[in-house]
């Protein structure tokens, strides 16, 4: 449910003239199953992997914005969350660190002892605990079942602040809908200790997720789902102690109970974060994680446009070890590739994720409803400057033209165009005349809501001047950066979409996880009109021939019939043309020269801070 | 900047006031001229306020030469590879782009047109409004002047962009929200001076003498009164207009004025900000125009009051004396 | 003297309650508008809302609601409810709280440069009026006051912090640096050197201007003529006699001053990156986290109306001819 990372996507910049080293082509980085990843030096091998690894020492993080809930594996859903949770919160499943790509994308067992054992009829996951996972509690206790159940229910606390983290579960496991909506609808001004009995109540009553001993979970699910293991490695399914049901919400600083190799020890919000070593962890129960520092430091508190330049200089420096939630900034990219590549600097793929892309309010009364037409919509999908978007955020090599729904790396992917462009830099003649021959030759005025940060008022302002050209003016509002809120893009009832306060917007998404299962991860949550609102479908399309093809392609009993079933919806999407897709990205990461062995792991965007050690 | 600490030291210049050195009687207006034109100070600024009037005026003209469009974006070819601003003199861009690839100059140009316009129309509204409130605060006296005093201190003393934030917050920025902020803001500074005359004039005799006569409350505050506060209240607004560019500058630099792609010299700088000190010229110019606006506005400011002020009657006469020899 | 306190008390509390109906109005019942929704902040859900309107009470008469909002104004521990932040969660007061510290140090070291600087340019302008020391304290007037405050931060750090690091000089901190005074005061000072003087050269340069001119005026009054006459040192003279008169207009608008900067030195904070009232206002808006806005707001407007309030009483201290009007 990674709407938008929370990562400062800086226009990032790269000379075309210089290539990565070992790559062939640069481009192929953008579809991962083209390159062969032993050419690329910061893909083939651990990052300065070399040399045995070395313990102790303090991993500095710096960055410029504080986590959203507080560290809470429930609440948290923006990938700087995810990056910290890698160290204090373990889940049934996991994703290995690895630079094999494909390996990086399958999960492992985590705090399961193995694989699930799954019934014949796809809709039973059994799961049996390894021995020996303890809670970082006094004195310590062993990690139970019941902590993983309790974990999953949390997830529909009123308290929360609402995310789609829940989606998933309420779509697959047997009884949790109803539970979930009920406790969701809960007040959220009641004691903690009526939620803990909500929660309690639930892990007897939902029929989906059992615990007949403390070392055994039964997930029972309402229909097949070839991606359920990927459900259940996400964070939002991690183990949460009994201690948690002590405050809803968690504040900073009540989420200090950990059964990962690290434990957070200081909470100053807004300020820094502080985790060390877990002396109840153990080394032989992981096969994921590492414990090789002795202590992470998170600061947050560079404020400022300019804080990716300063995380850069610092990183440079050596002052800090890994940026935060900050990216290479444009001007340092170039500097860093030529005259030759700096091994400091990584440029990753993040198969299947499409930010930005532009998308319509098809229920708009505005300019007569023109945007509930078909033929409207797809005249303007010839009227973006794909290729000046791309050097918004950092030119070709870390950008790609996107042209349907499923990136490249994302499963379903299979390449089509149904609006080709001339290089993709827009066709304002076409659009100009599809718009006439649509009934609308003195064109139109669209209102758009873009946020008021980073690389969206560039983006906006784009966007504005390619449609001028194709007769439609738009209007733009700046609105709150951080979420769609009340006066931006949420609104309170499916029907508020038809007030007209916006035609068109910018929103981004990054798949939850990547891989060839991770279909439902992008084009339900965007596009498909019968989820639970509100969710991410943001302009209200709906077509029930997508809802089929959606619903066939999660309760399909293979992968590659579910591939072929995504594609099918991806076509179908782009028929009606209820967005307009602009690229897809790569993500440029640096760190100091002391960190080795640094693996980036898709899921978080981001450096596993669990797998490094520092020395000079 | 703070508008409270804004000064005048008005002489009382009642209706017939002798020529101070003078032979022949001429009227305030022309001795105020003769006196500027021998001001070089006050040539100079008037000569730069000239100039950027002509800069914004001719902005479509600009354009049309360089061929560049204020709003258009040209990441294309306005930008190098890695999508970075490209610096003065490259390929017919004078000043340099911006960060999507438009001409500086050209946008300098219109965001002329914005400080000027925003400067004179938020100064013109608060003139009147602060001369009006002023006259009636000062006039009556009594708890409704307290009252009055009281509000217009408090303007004057809060945050003014805190002020800002809060209707910006409720409405969304614009243009006419940003004069009316400033407008609002700016007339207390006039409103204050305005009451303070206002106080001391209800006194004299020659209001005295009018009411006597039968004159109306109204009739005494604009057509007795005021006056004499022309020119107090003329070297105020010509001190004010650079003050409120300020305000619109610092407003439109936080995202809280003029938005995005109507260029400003404040939200220019904000674009900048993004792109960050390699990118000198985006930074550079925005400021130097700004700056040299300002500087213009004040220094005439400054020229007018003491040309109005008899007490430097004697630097003037000093200069005077200079050029005859 | 005790009823001049108790009437400026009384003015400074009405101000007080304006503002905050007026926050009232503009933010809980405009008409047409869902103080809910705009409260709820982040992705909306019918749940959310419904327990908002429960907790604020939106579903009764506005007047209730208006008393309830009163209600929650009332300084006492138990009373005192600002709301929570739609991000973290975190009470507003607690927001509130910690950055206080930072605007104090702000306001602390800014205030004793202003100060400092300004009385003293203006001290040695009045001392010889028309010579070298006194133009460059009108160059030095001129540039502070049409300098807008947020270039006069850029500028610094462009030349100081950038241009001197990227040559290997790396004297000033970089933006977003802060260290609290119990922690090492050295480097609390060190990290707010470049903020303090963006904040203090502006208001310095005023100060200097109104310290220039006070001090000519009373340089030119009997008494002094009086002072010198008996054989007193010119040195004498200025520092024990004048410029303790003079200083008046200075006191109150020094008050004025400093309330303005630790409500929350805004665009000084923003380019710094000093997690002060001001930034946290600014991000606040960008995130439509209205409760940290409406709280900052009222407490920077409590701020002014107190500061006014001491400034007034100052002020009859200072000068006894105020007391009896």
């Amino acid at each position: 449910m990674v709407a938008i990372a929370a990562v400062v996507v800086a226009a990032c910049g790269t000379s075309a003239s210089s290539t990565p080293p070992g790559a062939a082509q640069s481009n192929n980085l953008f579809n991962p199953s083209s390159f062969n990843t032993s050419n690329i030096s910061w893909l083939s091998a651990n990052q300065n992997a070399s040399g045995s690894p070395v313990m102790g020492g303090t991993l500095q993080i710096e960055g410029s914005t504080d986590l959203s809930a507080a560290a809470d594996p429930q609440g948290e859903y923006e990938t700087i969350g995810f990056t910290l949770e890698r160290a204090y919160a373990r889940q049934l499943l996991s994703y290995p660190a690895s630079t094999d790509l494909t390996k990086a994308e399958s999960v492992v067992p985590d705090a399961a002892a193995s694989m699930p054992t799954v019934s014949s009829d796809g809709l039973t996951y059994t799961f049996t605990l390894r021995t020996g996972l303890m809670w970082n509690t006094r004195p310590p206790r062993p990690v139970t079942s019941q902590d993983f159940a309790r974990g999953i229910l949390r997830n529909c606390d009123p308290t929360l602040s609402p995310n789609g983290n829940p989606g998933y579960y309420m779509a697959t496991i047997a009884g949790f809908k109803a539970f979930c909506t009920a406790f969701e609808a809960s007040s959220p001004s009641e004691s903690p200790a009526a939620r803990a009995r909500f929660i309690n109540h639930g892990m007897n009553s939902v029929s989906g997720i059992k615990t007949p001993d403390s070392n055994t979970i039964v997930f029972t699910l309402a229909q097949p789902a070839t991606d359920f293991n990927n459900i259940i490695a996400l964070p939002f399914a991690s183990a949460a102690p009994v201690e948690y049901l002590k405050y809803t919400p968690l504040a900073p600083g009540n989420v200090l109970y950990s059964d990962g190799p690290y434990a957070i020890t200081t909470y100053n919000v807004g300020h820094e974060i502080i985790l060390t070593r877990n002396a109840v962890w153990s080394q032989s129960t992981d096969q994921i994680r590492h414990q090789y520092v002795n202590e992470i430091d998170v600061k947050l508190d560079l404020a400022g446009s300019a804080a990716a330049t300063e995380v850069q200089q610092d990183l440079a420096a050596g002052t800090a070890d890994l940026e935060w939630n900050t990216n290479v900034p444009p001007a340092a990219i170039h500097g860093l590739e030529s005259p030759t590549w700096n091994p400091q600097l990584g440029v990753f793929p993040a198969p299947g994720t499409t930010n930005p892309y532009l998308v319509f309010n098809v229920q708009s009364p505005n300019n007569g409803g023109a945007l509930g037409n078909v033929k409207v919509r797809q005249a303007l999908e010839y009227a973006i400057d794909k290729v000046a978007i791309n050097k918004i955020y950092g030119g070709a090599t870390l950008n790609e033209p996107l042209n349907q729904v499923i990136a490249p790396g994302a499963e379903g992917y299979v390449p089509f165009n149904d609006y080709p462009t001339p290089n993709n830099q827009g066709d304002a003649a076409k659009c100009k005349s599809l718009l006439k021959a649509a009934g609308y030759p003195n064109g139109l005025t669209l209102k758009d809501y873009y946020r008021n940060s980073g690389n969206h008022p560039a983006v906006f302002q784009e966007v504005q001047a390619d449609f001028a050209k194709c007769g439609v003016t738009v209007v733009g509002t700046p609105i709150a950066t951080g979420y769609y809120g009340s006066s931006g893009i949420g609104v309170t009832s499916p029907d508020g979409l038809k007030a007209g306060h916006w035609d068109i917007t910018e929103p981004g998404w990054v798949p939850d996880w990547f891989g060839p299962t991770n279909g439902r991860a992008t084009l339900p949550d965007i596009l498909d009109g019968a989820l639970s609102f509100p969710g991410s479908d943001w302009g209200g399309y709906d077509n029930t021939a997508v809802d089929s093809l959606v619903a066939q392609a999660e309760s399909a009993t293979t992968i590659g019939a579910a591939a072929n079933l995504w594609h099918q919806a991806d076509e179908q999407v782009m028929k009606d043309a209820p967005f307009i897709p602009f690229e897809t990205s790569l993500t440029p990461l640096f760190h100091s020269s002391r960190l080795h062995n640094a693996i980036f792991i898709p899921f978080s965007e981001y450096y596993d801070i669990t797998q490094v050690w520092l020395s000079s | 900047m703070s508008l409270s600490t804004v000064e005048v030291a008005y002489p009382e210049v009642s209706p017939e006031e002798p020529a101070a050195g003078g032979i022949q009687g001429r009227t305030p207006l022309r001795l105020v001229i003769a006196r500027l034109r021998t001001d070089r100070v006050a040539i100079a600024s008037i000569v730069v306020i000239l100039l950027i009037v002509l800069l914004a005026i001719g902005a479509p003209l600009i354009a049309a030469i360089t061929g560049h469009g204020p709003t258009e974006t040209n990441v294309d070819t306005g930008t190098d590879a890695n999508g970075q601003p490209l610096p003065p003199g490259s390929a017919g861009y004078l000043l340099g782009t911006d960060n999507l690839g438009r001409d500086i100059l050209v946008r300098i140009a219109y965001g002329a047109r914005i400080s000027l316009l925003v400067g004179v129309l938020a100064t013109a509204i608060a003139t009147v409004v602060g001369v009006v409130i002023g006259l009636f605060a000062g006039y009556y006296g009594g708890w409704f002047d307290s009252v009055l005093a009281r509000l217009m201190d408090v303007v004057l003393s809060f945050p003014y962009v805190m002020f800002a934030i809060v209707l910006v917050s409720v409405f969304g920025p614009s243009l006419p929200l940003t004069i009316l902020v400033i407008a609002f803001f700016s007339f207390a500074a006039i409103g204050r001076i305005v009451r303070g005359q206002a106080l001391s004039q209800r006194e004299k005799e020659y209001v005295e003498a009018a009411h006597s006569l039968g004159a109306g409350n109204l009739r005494i505050m604009f057509v007795d009164i005021l006056p004499n506060l022309v020119a107090p209240v003329i070297v105020l607004a010509t001190l004010l207009i650079p003050a409120a560019i300020i305000f619109e500058a610092t407003l439109s630099f936080l995202g809280l004025g003029v938005v995005p792609p109507t260029p400003s010299w404040g939200n220019m700088l904000s674009d900048a900000e993004g792109v960050g000190f390699q990118a000198w010229w985006f930074y550079i110019f925005p400021m130097l125009f700004l700056l040299l606006t300002t500087l213009a506005f004040n220094l005439l400011g400054d020229a007018v009051r003491d040309a109005l002020d008899p007490r430097t009657e004697r630097i003037f006469a000093g200069r005077r004396k200079k050029k005859r020899t | 003297m005790i009823r001049f306190l108790i009437r400026r008390i009384v003015l400074g509390l009405i101000t007080l309650w304006v503002i905050i109906t007026l926050v009232f109005v503009l933010y809980y019942a405009r008409p047409g508008v869902d103080p809910a929704r705009e409260l709820a902040g982040r992705a909306v859900t019918p749940a959310l809302l419904a327990n908002i309107n429960k907790e604020y009470g939106f579903d009764q008469p506005v007047i209730v609601q208006y008393w309830h909002y009163l209600e929650r104004l009332v300084p006492i521990p138990g009373h005192f409810d600002l709301g929570i932040s739609n991000n973290n969660r975190l009470p507003v007061t607690t927001i509130i709280a910690q950055a206080v510290p930072i605007d104090l140090s702000l306001a602390a070291g800014a205030a004793v440069l202003w100060t400092v600087i300004g009385i003293s340019v203006g001290v040695l302008a009045a001392r010889r009026p028309r010579s070298l020391m006194d133009r460059g304290a009108t160059v030095f007037v001129l540039t502070g006051v049409s300098m807008p405050v947020f270039i006069l931060g850029l500028l610094l750090l462009y030349v100081l912090y950038y241009l001197l690091t990227i040559h290997g000089i790396a004297i000033f901190p970089k933006p977003g640096s802060w260290t609290p005074i119990t922690t090492n005061p050295l480097e609390w000072a060190h990290d707010l050197i470049l903020p303090w003087i963006t904040v203090a050269l502006v208001i310095a340069a005023t100060y200097s201007r109104l310290t220039r001119s006070s001090l000519l005026e009373t340089l030119g009054e009997d008494y002094i003529r009086t002072a010198r006459a008996k054989g007193l040192s010119e040195r004498r003279v200025v520092y024990r006699h004048a410029l303790r008169s003079s200083l008046t207009p200075i006191v109150t608008q020094f008050g004025i001053d400093l309330a303005g900067v630790m409500g929350g030195a805004i665009v000084t904070e923003s380019i710094f990156g000093l997690p002060g009232l001001g930034l946290a206002v600014v991000q606040a808006i960008q995130v439509q986290n209205l409760p940290v806005v409406i709280g900052i707001v009222l407490v920077s407007a409590a701020f002014v109306v107190a500061a006014n309030i001491v400034v007034d009483a100052l002020y009859a201290v200072l000068d006894p001819r105020v007391r009896v009007s």
